[in-house]
């Protein structure tokens, strides 16, 4: 009997979804200047090739750690740990208001500065002063060393020699960075590019009630990325999110399409109608109801005013929301519903990573507003465990199996772009350490 | 039978959901919802969501920073209402399906 394989054209139960205008070239594909050729996943599982993206990509990146509502007074400090680079940042407001970064150890005999309890987690405080807890040197806000205990027992000691190594700092719309070069290869706003920049107007500040959950997630930092790069898996991991018992439609697995992809060097985003989108999906739940609130965000959030320029910058009709990739590993998403969310991918090893996902609105005025926000945060955590079982899936199998040759349709341009560009700093850096005659070792 | 009520006057007939729910950790919350039989999920919700209404529009009219308790209570019993939706009325088990045990506990939440 011949096999007949559905691999062109839509299945009758597919015509219900919505399709978008492609983009003059013919594809997003195309347009973002990308092969259409399958792909190899070896960056997700070659040891050797985590340990030159470690240089390649993350020690020359401006690397987000922060909001700035963590640093609300002169003297507010946060600690940010980067084993995988060899790296305690120490995040610092100082008496001038300027908000600097710090190489986390003392210049004594180089004992972690500042820490509690366990060294291996991070810390947060607010202080005049920092003093090692192993000899009682102390530092001044500004780095500079303040006091060396029984100094007359030291030979010529000299302050400017004392103080803390700076790592390079700058903030864009409350957000943080760190830039762990010794001369940066572009400053911040220039990383991030005219049109990221316009995200500034977005009144992020207004919106200081945070939400923040973390977990070790056993895969790549790149899969976990991938996971919100399309919505293409979204009828199949999320299936069981939808409402069995909401109105059928006559089709169940309708894909999600996202209507506009764009991307900004080796930044990336897409827009997308949100609540509004994909009308035959089913996905209102008895609770959304009560709570006013679902997976897009609270329904009747206090009004903040005009969102900013910056949004929406493909210009969609119907917006809902954005999701702003930047490269490499920070996701900025802004809803339309007066909220934001923010990813954070931190490797650990070239299989697993930390993930930390954090949730801001308005602070309510009520109990029910503070009840909706929660209803959302709820939701989206339980979206998010899926993501997770099937990113620790993933990697187990594309490891195990002997293919290399990996297929990537229009809608999943962002996963495409990202391994794309990664793979491209990846060869990069090998040929400049090649040039610099120190082939094959990896720093 | 507590002494003490937990909730407000209004709500009394959830006084016997009060000690297991009422959880001022959003963790706590999950991990009670991780613990309970489906049964004992079933009857929560049922019972919670007959009055949610009328909590909710009681809730409106509250300012979360100036709570007194038994309102506190009640927002915590409301946020496990809301912890355990999916586990009762799409999954019918505790656990998010699939995920092989992952967890994302909370660092940070909001007072109350
Ligand atoms: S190592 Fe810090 S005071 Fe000695
Ligand atoms: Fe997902």
């Amino acid at each position: 009997m011949q096999k007949r394989p559905h691999v062109q054209g839509y299945t009758p139960g597919e015509r219900a979804l919505d399709v978008f205008e492609k983009p003059e070239a013919g594809s997003w594909t195309e347009a973002f200047g990308l092969p259409t050729t399958p792909v190899s996943l070896r960056d997700i599982h070659d040891p050797g090739f985590f340990e030159l993206e470690k240089e390649a990509v993350f020690r020359r990146s401006w690397l987000y750690v922060g909001r700035v509502e963590r640093l609300p007074r002169r003297g507010s400090y946060f600690t940010k740990e980067l084993p995988f680079l060899g790296v305690s940042a120490l995040i610092v407001r100082g008496l001038d208001d300027h908000i600097r970064a710090f190489h986390n150890a003392c210049s004594h005999r180089g004992n972690k500065l500042v820490w509690s309890d366990d060294p291996d987690r991070e810390t947060a405080g607010s202080c005049r002063q920092f003093a090692c807890k192993y000899h009682g040197w102390r530092f001044d806000l500004e780095g500079d060393v303040a006091y060396v205990h029984n100094a007359p027992e030291f030979f010529d000691l000299d302050p400017a020699e004392l103080a803390l190594p700076r790592i390079h700092c700058e903030v864009w719309a409350g957000f943080v960075f760190i830039n762990l070069l010794d001369e940066p290869r572009e400053t911040l706003r220039e990383f991030l590019t005219p049109t990221v920049e316009r995200l500034e107007d977005f009144p992020f500040e207004r919106m200081t009630e945070a939400w923040v959950c973390e977990g070790v997630v056993k895969a790549n930092w790149k899969v976990f990325i991938d996971a919100y790069q399309e919505l293409y898996h979204v009828p199949y991991v999320h299936s069981k999110m939808n409402d069995p018992k909401a109105q059928a439609t006559g089709s169940d697995k309708v894909p999600f399409m996202v209507p506009r992809f764009l991307r900004f060097g080796r930044h990336r985003m897409y827009s997308s109608g949100g609540p509004t989108a994909n009308s035959e999906v089913r996905s209102s739940r008895p609770l959304d109801a009560l709570f006013r609130s679902s997976l897009y965000g609270p329904i009747d959030p206090p009004d903040v005013g005009p969102l900013g320029e910056g949004i929406n910058p493909g210009r969609l009709e119907r917006w809902g929301l954005d999701n702003w990739m930047l490269y490499p590993n920070f996701t900025i998403q802004v809803w339309g519903l007066g909220w934001y969310t923010v990813y954070e991918h931190w490797p650990i090893d070239v299989d697993s990573h930390r993930f930390i996902l954090s949730m801001y609105f308005v602070p309510p005025r009520n109990g029910f507003e503070r009840l909706s926000q929660e209803h959302t945060v709820n939701t989206v955590r339980e979206f998010v465990l899926q993501d997770y079982g099937s990113c620790q899936t993933l990697q187990q199998a594309v490891s195990r199996n002997p293919r290399d040759r990996y297929f990537l349709n229009d809608q999943e341009v962002l996963v495409r772009h990202l391994h794309h560009c990664v793979v491209e700093d990846v060869e990069r850096y090998r040929r400049e350490r090649a040039q610099e005659g120190g082939a094959g070792d990896a720093r | 039978m507590r002494d003490e009520p937990m909730l407000p006057e209004a709500f009394s007939d959830l006084e016997p959901f009060a000690a297991s729910w009422c959880l001022s950790d959003a963790n706590a919350r999950y991990e009670q919802r991780l613990a309970s039989s489906m049964t004992a999920l079933q009857a929560f919700y049922d019972a919670v969501g007959a009055r949610a209404d009328a909590i909710l529009r009681h809730l409106a009219t509250r300012d979360p920073q100036a709570m007194d308790d038994a309102d506190r209570n009640l927002l915590w019993l409301m946020g496990s209402f809301s912890t355990v939706g999916f586990a009762v009325d799409v999954f019918k088990q505790p656990e998010v399906p699939d995920t092989g045990g992952a967890s994302m506990p909370w660092t940070t939440t909001p007072w109350p």
